[in-house]
């Protein structure tokens, strides 16, 4: 890739670690909202950089829908952290350094990239033609999701 | 520029998804790591797509990145719907 593509990656990289890193610390729904807005901007644009415009838009358009749907999750009290929590954070940046480890000593094959930029008309077919079963799986899974919302609210 | 960059930036996402959903105990800060999840691992999927996929077989990281990320929408969904359940009793 050239070094406009390189240097918009690294970018739109940053713009999604950093609104991720807001969700995940901020402690208002407002701001927790927000970041994952900008994860949701950064990681559609780092995909449409990517030459996958087509699942970039998707992308974004999730993880909007998913700062609204969560943004309508209860407000409970957080308790306080306890030394789990804490494991469990220390754990998710040990994972983190497996993952970078794995992918760093990872063989891959470098080829070249043969497809488009956007791809709508490819995607499309690949996920109704061949994938269709994960289509419908997933598809079949966001029903549920969307029923469960209407029963978590007193519905039957 | 290599593989390696989108599986590093992928797995940062990831990385700060897991921690978001094991650290905090807040339901609406919880499921949004379920969703910073997918988002890491659709940046995966479309980076190893993009730069190690075979020729004759270009887009399907860019398939399972769209399923991987209706997958987390769901998940969270069904945790709003959980969480709301618990809470209204």
């Amino acid at each position: 890739m050239d070094t406009v593509h390189t240097a918009a990656f690294y970018a739109t990289a940053a713009i999604a670690i950093a609104g991720a890193l807001l969700a995940a610390l901020a402690r208002s729904r407002a701001l927790g909202a927000g970041g994952l807005l900008l994860t949701a901007l950064g990681a559609a644009l780092l995909l449409a950089d990517l030459s996958a415009g087509f699942a970039g838009l998707l992308v974004f358009i999730v993880l909007v829908a998913g700062a609204g749907v969560v943004g309508t999750a209860p407000r409970g009290a957080e308790a306080a952290s306890s030394r789990g929590h804490n494991l469990a954070a220390l754990l998710s940046a040990v994972l983190f350094a497996a993952l970078v480890y794995a992918a760093y000593r990872g063989l891959y094959h470098s080829a070249q990239y043969p497809g488009g930029q956007f791809n709508a008309g490819a995607l499309g077919r690949l996920l109704v033609g061949r994938d269709a079963l994960a289509v419908i799986a997933a598809g079949a899974a966001t029903l549920v999701a969307a029923r469960s919302l209407d029963w978590g609210r007193g519905g039957r | 520029m290599t593989v390696l960059q989108p599986l590093v930036a992928g797995a940062a996402l990831f990385a700060i998804g897991i921690f978001a959903t094991a650290y905090r105990r807040q339901p609406a800060a919880l499921l949004r790591g379920i969703l910073l999840m997918g988002a890491g691992a659709a940046v995966a999927a479309a980076g190893a797509s993009r730069l190690a996929s075979a020729s004759f077989d270009p887009l399907s990281g860019q398939g399972f990145a769209v399923i991987v990320v209706f997958g987390s929408l769901a998940l969270a969904a069904l945790g709003v719907g959980v969480f709301a359940r618990g809470t209204s009793r």
